[in-house]
């Protein structure tokens, strides 16, 4: 078996005095794309936001795309310098888009290329216009985001993230904050992202994309994997019970 | 009976009334009422028996104060953004060090009278300057209108710093997230992404708080510097017509911020247009 792309062990994460991840284990091989499930509150976003670091796990060991960070309460200057390098690999899409305002949609994909891979302009904007291209917005281009749909604003977003040429995608929720007529297209370009081998992490309410486009699923429950499955066996013959029981809510 | 037509509009009073509620000649009514207003002081003003041949004759030299007044405000805001935008990134940041200087600063500035900072630092710190001897007792003495400017910059870069950290702190969170998850440095994360968006939230009080500045310039005076008042009081004084002079300054003072309002307000405008096309929750 080839090196994992992701690699988690032993996770631990807590918020004040309450534990939102009570010691989580995984690995991710590249090309797999990985659904977790699980209902609010169990810790789904919050796990995928330890991946990067945007939140500071409090126990555990994370290897990420060639980066071994173990947790730690302080990071020294070096240690922080790897954390940024190792996000320029890891792509991340939220709920919420978080497009910047004041840059077009094409600026905003070439952000992180001119200002955190320092590459000039023009080639940036080819990089840029291409992943625009394959969102299916290259005639949005010059918009900024407050003219574009929440599909098409998460769309961009995926496209900003992919600029980056990362060797991991995580997807946080990324169709929660949509109209239910605009699910789809993002879901379209997730689904060719997976067709075309890239290393996912998918946290979704969708159980169709999960379906379709995982090669496993986890269901998440109060800090801990309950069961990890390939997608017909998770969804026809889950094991345990509270898999069941969020199933059968949901479905 | 014939049926009640609907008229196409509202019935409209007509004559005195009509022009009082209209919407269309409300610019009108404004200058109209605002030009009896003026008159009235005018006419107060010309009770007072003041000599207008001497207002006008020492008026030239009076305006020549203006560009000191500009001087000093220009220079005090420029410090007092600087000082502003360094206080505000210290207010928010978790570092103690940072954050306890800046919470201090904010605290002994806005907790003392603008006059004694001035007084401060024109008479205080040539003395500090003494006592520490040479080469200090130069670099602490300093002009009159350099003094002014590090008082007022000082000042108002206190009052602007809470201005700032509320704009910076207006700004989403995730737009944070989505800057750090492209693997932004904090740097770069302020500069490209929260203090641009910032900016929006942060000019429309600073103008306020330049305009509020150009009259507060006048407390430079104190110091020597001869800007407008300090030049209206002594011809006052020297003439025992006090009263004139300082007639013609704060009418001087009063044009030049009516001058500010009004770019401050295409300022705002430009700003909400712009407001108007990027917002996006």
């Amino acid at each position: 078996m080839s090196k994992p792309m992701v690699a988690v062990q032993n996770l631990h994460k807590w918020f004040g005095t309450l534990h939102v991840l009570k010691g989580i284990n995984l690995e991710v091989q590249p090309r797999e794309v990985v659904c977790i499930i699980g209902p609010s509150g169990s810790g789904k976003s919050t796990f995928l936001r330890c991946l990067n670091f945007l939140e500071k796990p409090d126990m555990g060991e994370i290897y990420i795309a060639g980066y071994h960070i173990p947790a730690k309460p302080h990071y020294n200057r070096k240690e922080q310098r790897m954390i940024r390098e190792l996000r320029t690999h890891v792509g991340m899409v939220f709920q919420s888009f978080n497009l910047f305002p004041h840059m077009t949609a094409l600026e905003n994909v070439i952000e992180g290329l001119v200002t955190v891979k320092g590459m000039p302009r023009d080639e940036a904007v080819k990089i840029g216009e291409y992943f625009l291209a394959k969102v299916g917005l290259m005639d949005k281009r010059d918009e900024y985001p407050s003219r574009l749909s929440g599909g098409q604003q998460q769309r961009v977003a995926i496209a900003r993230a992919l600029a980056m040429q990362p060797d991991v995608m995580l997807f946080d929720e990324p169709t929660s904050a949509l109209d239910p007529e605009l699910v789809g297209e993002v879901l379209k370009v997730m689904e060719e992202l997976a067709d075309e081998g890239m290393t996912m992490l998918v946290v979704t309410h969708e159980m169709g994309f999960a379906k379709h486009a995982a090669d496993r699923v986890i269901f998440m429950d109060e800090g801990i994997f309950v069961e990890e499955a390939p997608p017909e066996e998770m969804f026809a013959h889950p094991k345990h019970e509270r898999t069941r029981e969020f199933l059968r809510h949901i479905l | 009976m014939t049926t009640s037509t609907t008229p196409l509009a509202p019935p409209q009073a007509t004559g005195f009334w009509g022009w009082w509620h209209s919407t269309t000649g409300r610019r009108v009514r404004f200058g109209v009422i605002y030009a009896i207003i003026l008159a009235i002081l005018f006419l107060f003003l010309r009770q007072l028996g003041l000599d207008v041949q001497f207002q006008l004759k020492w008026l030239p030299y009076i305006a020549k104060g203006i560009p000191v007044t500009l001087l000093v405000c220009i220079g005090s805001i420029l410090l007092a953004t600087l000082l502003a935008l360094l206080g505000a990134l210290g207010r928010i940041s978790r570092n103690p060090i940072f954050n306890s200087i800046a919470t201090f600063y904010v605290s002994i500035i806005r907790g003392t009278p603008l006059i004694v900072q001035i007084f401060f630092i024109y008479l205080g710190l040539p003395q500090v300057g003494q006592n520490l001897g040479p080469p200090w007792d130069k670099w602490l003495t300093l002009p009159a209108i350099a003094s002014g400017i590090l008082a007022l910059g000082i000042n108002y870069g206190a009052y602007m710093t809470e201005i700032f950290r509320a704009g910076i702190q207006s700004i989403p969170h995730g737009q944070r997230e989505a800057a750090l998850a492209l693997g932004m440095t904090y740097g770069q994360m302020m500069r490209r992404i929260i203090l641009p968006q910032a900016l929006k939230v942060i000019i429309p009080p600073t103008g306020n708080e330049f305009i509020a500045m150009l009259k507060d310039s006048a407390l430079v005076s104190f110091m020597g510097a001869q800007e407008m008042f300090w030049r209206a009081q002594k011809i006052g004084r020297q003439k025992f017509r006090s009263m004139e002079t300082l007639l013609v300054a704060a009418a001087l003072y009063w044009i030049m911020t009516m001058i500010f309002e009004s770019i401050q307000r295409r300022i705002e405008a430009r700003l909400g247009q712009s407001e108007r096309q990027m917002v996006t929750h």
